[in-house]
C-alpha cells in the first residue's frame, strides 16, 4: 500500500535534508532559501508500507507568486497528498508555526517536523514537543535531519497518521468576533460555488480575506470585500495566530530561546556586510576562488594530462598503426583525456561555490551587491542565480524560478548564458595557459569579469530595448552561518562535478569519435579530410577573426558542450605528429587566441543551457532570440579585441 | 513613521503595514505582523536593501519595501542609543560571563541607570552611586526603558 508524504515548510528549514534521509537520495542542500524549485519524489518502504515522499519548495504563506512557491501550493492544493508533514526550524519556529496554522485549516493529517534541534541545543534552550502537540493537536517530531536523527520516528508516525486518517481538525482555530462573523458570511455564500476545489469552506473564506486570487480562480464567488477591510481583516487574522503562537512558544520553549540573534553571527554579518569592506571581500573571495581553480589544481592536472600521453602512446606501441589503434589513441583516449585533464579544476571550483553555498554567504553576497542589481532593474535575488552560473548554467536557469517577478526572470533567464560556466573553463585554461603563460590566472580573472559586466549590460540593454522595467521587491532571509562539513562539500563537489565526469563518458566520447572520424577520413592529407572541407566551406565566415577551419569546426562542435572543443583542437592538431599544444601555438597568435576566448565567453553555451533557455520561458522566440543574440555579441566582441590587441600588440 | 526612516540599530514596532495583497502576505509571513519589534539592522554598503531583524529572523527589505511599514519607536531600546536621561535596565542579553561583568559594574536587570552623554561610549550613573562608562558593543546588548525625571 502506497502512502502519499508531502514535505512543506518555509525555506532553508531541512526539507530536503529530511527527504534525503528519509529516502536515501542525494538532492541538493544548501544554506540559502530557494534552493528547491521543483517537486521530487522518492520512495522508502517502511514497515509494509510504500511511502512516496515528495520534497517540495519552501512557501511562507499560501499566498505565492513565483513559480516554485505555485508549485508547492498547487501540490498541497491538487494533488492530494495523503499526509503532510510540515518541517519547522526549532531555533525559529514562529514563521513555520505560522505556515502550519494554515495547513491546520486545510486539513488535519498533519505531522509537525522540528528540524535542527542540535542548533537549538547549542544556543541553550530545549524544546518540550508535548505542549506543542497539546497545543496544536498534532504529533510532534524533533529531528536533526543531517544526521538522520528522528527518521524512523517520523516513519513511525506517517504510517500511524495515515492508518488512523484524522478528518476533524484538531484544534480549531477562532479569530476576533469580527473575523469570525465575515468568515461565516463567506462561508455560506462560497459552500455551493466551489466545488471543483476541494478544500474546507472555512480554509476557503479565509483566504478570500487573505486577498488570494487563485480561489478566486476555481471559485465563482461574488467578491464582496472590499480592500481596506480585507487589509483590516488580513492583519487581524495574522496578529490572532502570531499572539497564539508566542503564547505556545512561551509554554514548549525553557532555557531562553533568546530574543536575540547569535553573537558570532553578528559580528560575521558586520564583517561580510561592512559599509567599506563588503564589496572589496566579495571580490576578494571570487578571485580567490578563481586562483585557486587554477593553481591549486593545475599539477593535478598536469599529471593526469601526462598519464593520458603515456597511455596513448602505449596503445599505439602495442597495437601498432592502424586505424584502429588510431581511433583508440588520437580519437578517444586524446579527445575525451584533454577534457579529462581538466577534471582537478573543475572539481575544485566547485568546492569553492560548495564553501558559498553551504556557509550561508551567498545570500549575503546578493544583500551587498543588491543596489548595483536595483540599478540594471534586477534584485540580488537574480544575483544569486547568476552566481551559480559559474559553475554550470543550467541549474542557474532553473533557480531563477524563485524569482517572482516574471519579466525580472526572463532578463535573468536570457543573460545567464554569458556567465561563463565550468565548462568554458578548459578552453580558457587551455588557450591562457599557451599564449599567456604567465599572466594565465588573471586572464581567467579577465573572463569571469569580462562575463559580469557582459550579463549586466546585457540586462540594462533588455529591459530598455525589450521591457519597460520597473525595480522588483527583495524580501529575503539571510540564513544563520553554518559550519560546512569535509563531508558535505565533498558530496557537493562530487555531485555537481560528476556532471562533468558523465559528459566525457557520453557526449563528448560521441564527440571524440565523430572528430576523430572526420578529421582521418578520407584518408590522406588532413587539409581534405570531411572536418577540412566542412570547416573550410564555413571559413570566409570566420575569416576577418582570423580563425582557420580548425578553430572553425572547433566552435561548431563546441555548441554541443565546450569542452568538445577542447577534444577537436587536440585531435586536429596532434594528427601533424607534433605536441597538438605546440602546433596551436604555431598556428595562432595571441591576439587571436584572446579574440577566441571571448567569442567562446559569449556564442551558443550548449544544448543543455539551450534546452534549460526552451524548457524554462516556454517560448520558442526567447530562445532563439537568447542564441541569436549571444552569436552577434561573440562576432562583434571577438572582432573587436582582434582588432585592438592585434593592433596593440602589432605597434 | 516608517521602517525605512529609523536609523541603524533602532528598535521599533510594527504599527500597520500599508503594502498590496500578495507583499502584505509575504510581510506577515516573514514576521512583521502589527506588535511585533523589529530590531534595525545594518545597511548594505550602496545604501540599499538594510537588514532587519524579527525575531532572531533576518531579513532583508529594499528602502521601497520598508516604506511600506508603519512603525513606532519601540517601549525599550538598546543602551547604546540612549540619550542622556533615566532608564531602567530591562534586559542583558549575553552569556554567563557577561552578565556576570556587567553585574560587578552594578549593572542588573531592574536597576535605575541616568544616562550622562552617549558619544560613542556611553558614561552613565548607576543605582549605587557609581559611575560607569561602557562601550557601543557591549552597550548595544542591554536593554533599558525609558522613565521620566531629567538627569541630574
Ligand atoms: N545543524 C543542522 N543543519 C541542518 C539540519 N537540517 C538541515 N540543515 C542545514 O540547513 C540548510 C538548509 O537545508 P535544506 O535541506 O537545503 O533546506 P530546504 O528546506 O530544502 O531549503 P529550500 O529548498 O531552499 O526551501 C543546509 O545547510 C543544511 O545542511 C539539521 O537538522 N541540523
Ligand atoms: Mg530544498
Amino acid at each position: 500500500m502506497t502512502i502519499k508524504v508531502a514535505l512543506m515548510g518555509n525555506p532553508n528549514v531541512g526539507k530536503t535534508s529530511l527527504f534525503n534521509a528519509l529516502t536515501g537520495a542525494r538532492q541538493h542542500v544548501a544554506n540559502w532559501p530557494g534552493v528547491t524549485v521543483e517537486k521530487r519524489e522518492g520512495t522508502v518502504l517502511h514497515k509494509g508500507f510504500r511511502i512516496h515522499v515528495v520534497d517540495l519548495p519552501g512557501i511562507y504563506t499560501f499566498g505565492s507568486k513565483s513559480i516554485d512557491e505555485q508549485i508547492a501550493r498547487d501540490y498541497i492544493l491538487f494533488e492530494a497528498p495523503d499526509v503532510v508533514v510540515v518541517v519547522a526550524d526549532a531555533v525559529n519556529p514562529e514563521q513555520g508555526l505560522y505556515l502550519l496554522m494554515q495547513v491546520l485549516e486545510l486539513r488535519a493529517d498533519v505531522i509537525l517536523v522540528m528540524n535542527a534541534v542540535d542548533e537549538l541545543e547549542k544556543s541553550g534552550a530545549q524544546l518540550d514537543r508535548y505542549e506543542l502537540e497539546k497545543h496544536l493537536g498534532v504529533h510532534v517530531i524533533p529531528t536533526v535531519a543531517t544526521k538522520r536523527q528522528g527518521v524512523s520516528e517520523l516513519l513511525n508516525t506517517i504510517v500511524h497518521v495515515f492508518k488512523s486518517k484524522p478528518v476533524h481538525l484538531p484544534v480549531k482555530f477562532r479569530y476576533d468576533e469580527e473575523v469570525e462573523k465575515r468568515i461565516n458570511e463567506l462561508e455560506e455564500e462560497s459552500s455551493s460555488k466551489c466545488e471543483n476545489l476541494n478544500v474546507p469552506t472555512r480554509w476557503l473564506a479565509i483566504r478570500l480575506i487573505e486577498g488570494d486570487d487563485v480561489v478566486k480562480w476555481f471559485c465563482d464567488i461574488p467578491f464582496q470585500l472590499n480592500e481596506e477591510e480585507k487589509k483590516r481583516l488580513g492583519l487581524l487574522i495574522a496578529k490572532s495566530r502570531y499572539d497564539h503562537i508566542n503564547m505556545i512558544i512561551r509554554e514548549a520553549y525553557s532555557g531562553g530561546l533568546s530574543s536575540k540573534r547569535l553573537p558570532l553571527d553578528e559580528a560575521i554579518d558586520h564583517v561580510l556586510t561592512h559599509k567599506y569592506l563588503g564589496i572589496p571581500i566579495f571580490f576578494a573571495i571570487m578571485y580567490l576562488i578563481f586562483s585557486f581553480t587554477f593553481e591549486v589544481a593545475q599539477p593535478l592536472a598536469d599529471g593526469i594530462d601526462a598519464s593520458i600521453a603515456y597511455l596513448a602512446e602505449l596503445v599505439k606501441a602495442s597495437l601498432g598503426e592502424n586505424w584502429f589503434s588510431s581511433l583508440l589513441a588520437d580519437g578517444i583516449i586524446s579527445g575525451v583525456g584533454a577534457v579529462l585533464v581538466f577534471t582537478p579544476n573543475i572539481f575544485v571550483m566547485f568546492l569553492g561555490l560548495g564553501v558559498l553555498e553551504e556557509t550561508g554567504y551567498l545570500p549575503r553576497a546578493a544583500f551587498v551587491i543588491d543596489r548595483v542589481m536595483y540599478a540594471l532593474k534586477l534584485s540580488g535575488r537574480s544575483f544569486m542565480s547568476l552566481i551559480l552560473g559559474f559553475g554550470c548554467n543550467v541549474p542557474s536557469i532553473l533557480s531563477t524560478r524563485a524569482i517572482s517577478d516574471p519579466r525580472e526572470r526572463l532578463v535573468t533567464i536570457l543573460v545567464s548564458p554569458f556567465v561563463t560556466c565550468s565548462a568554458r573553463l578548459p578552453v580558457y585554461i587551455l588557450l591562457a595557459g599557451l599564449f599567456f603563460p604567465k599572466h594565465a590566472g588573471s586572464m581567467l580573472f579577465l573572463m569571469y569579469s569580462a562575463s559580469i559586466i557582459l550579463a549586466a549590460l546585457s540586462s540594462v540593454l533588455l529591459n530598455k530595448v525589450l521591457f519597460k522595467g520597473e525595480p522588483v521587491p527583495l524580501i529575503m532571509e539571510l540564513p544563520r552561518y553554518r559550519k560546512p562539513t569535509v563531508l558535505g562539500l565533498l558530496n557537493y563537489s562530487w555531485s555537481k562535478g560528476r556532471h562533468f565526469l558523465q559528459k566525457a563518458g557520453t557526449i563528448i566520447l560521441a564527440a571524440s569519435v565523430a572528430i576523430w572520424f572526420l578529421g582521418s577520413f578520407p584518408p590522406g592529407d588532413i587539409e581534405n579530410t570531411f572536418a577540412a572541407r566542412l570547416g573550410k566551406f564555413l571559413e570566409p565566415i570566420f575569416k576577418p577573426l582570423g580563425y582557420d577551419w580548425r578553430t572553425t569546426t572547433a566552435l561548431i562542435f563546441g555548441m554541443a558542450a565546450k569542452e568538445i572543443m577542447v577534444s577537436t583542437f587536440s585531435t586536429f592538431y596532434s594528427t601533424e605528429g607534433v605536441e597538438f599544444t605546440e602546433a596551436m601555438r604555431n598556428a595562432m597568435d595571441p591576439a587571436t587566441a584572446l579574440s577566441l576566448m571571448f567569442f567562446v565567453l559569449t556564442y551558443i553555451p550548449c544544448f543543455a543551457t539551450i534546452a534549460a533557455i526552451r524548457s524554462e520561458t516556454q517560448s520558442s522566440k526567447w530562445t532563439a532570440v537568447s542564441i541569436l543574440y549571444g552569436l552577434v555579441i561573440a562576432y562583434g566582441l571577438a572582432y573587436l579585441v582582434k582588432v585592438v590587441i592585434g593592433g596593440w600588440v602589432g605597434t | 513613521m516608517r521602517l525605512n526612516e529609523v536609523s541603524d540599530g533602532a528598535v521599533v514596532q510594527v504599527v500597520d503595514l500599508d503594502a498590496p495583497d500578495t507583499l502584505r502576505e509575504r510581510l506577515l509571513g516573514l514576521g512583521f505582523v502589527p506588535g511585533q519589534t523589529v530590531v534595525v539592522g545594518e545597511t548594505a554598503p550602496l545604501g540599499d536593501p538594510r537588514v532587519y531583524i524579527v525575531g532572531r529572523k533576518v531579513v532583508t527589505l529594499r528602502e521601497a519595501e520598508a516604506r511600506r511599514v508603519e512603525i513606532k519607536p519601540a517601549d525599550f531600546i538598546p543602551l547604546a542609543m540612549a540619550n542622556p536621561g533615566r532608564y531602567v535596565v530591562v534586559a542583558l542579553s549575553g552569556g554567563h560571563r557577561f552578565r556576570q561583568r556587567m553585574a560587578n559594574l552594578g549593572l542588573q536587570e531592574g536597576i535605575t541607570i541616568e544616562v550622562s552623554y552617549n558619544r560613542g561610549a556611553i558614561s552613565l550613573l548607576v543605582e549605587s552611586g557609581g559611575r560607569v562608562v561602557i562601550g557601543r558593543g557591549q552597550a548595544k546588548r542591554i536593554l533599558v526603558k525609558a522613565i521620566g525625571g531629567a538627569p541630574r
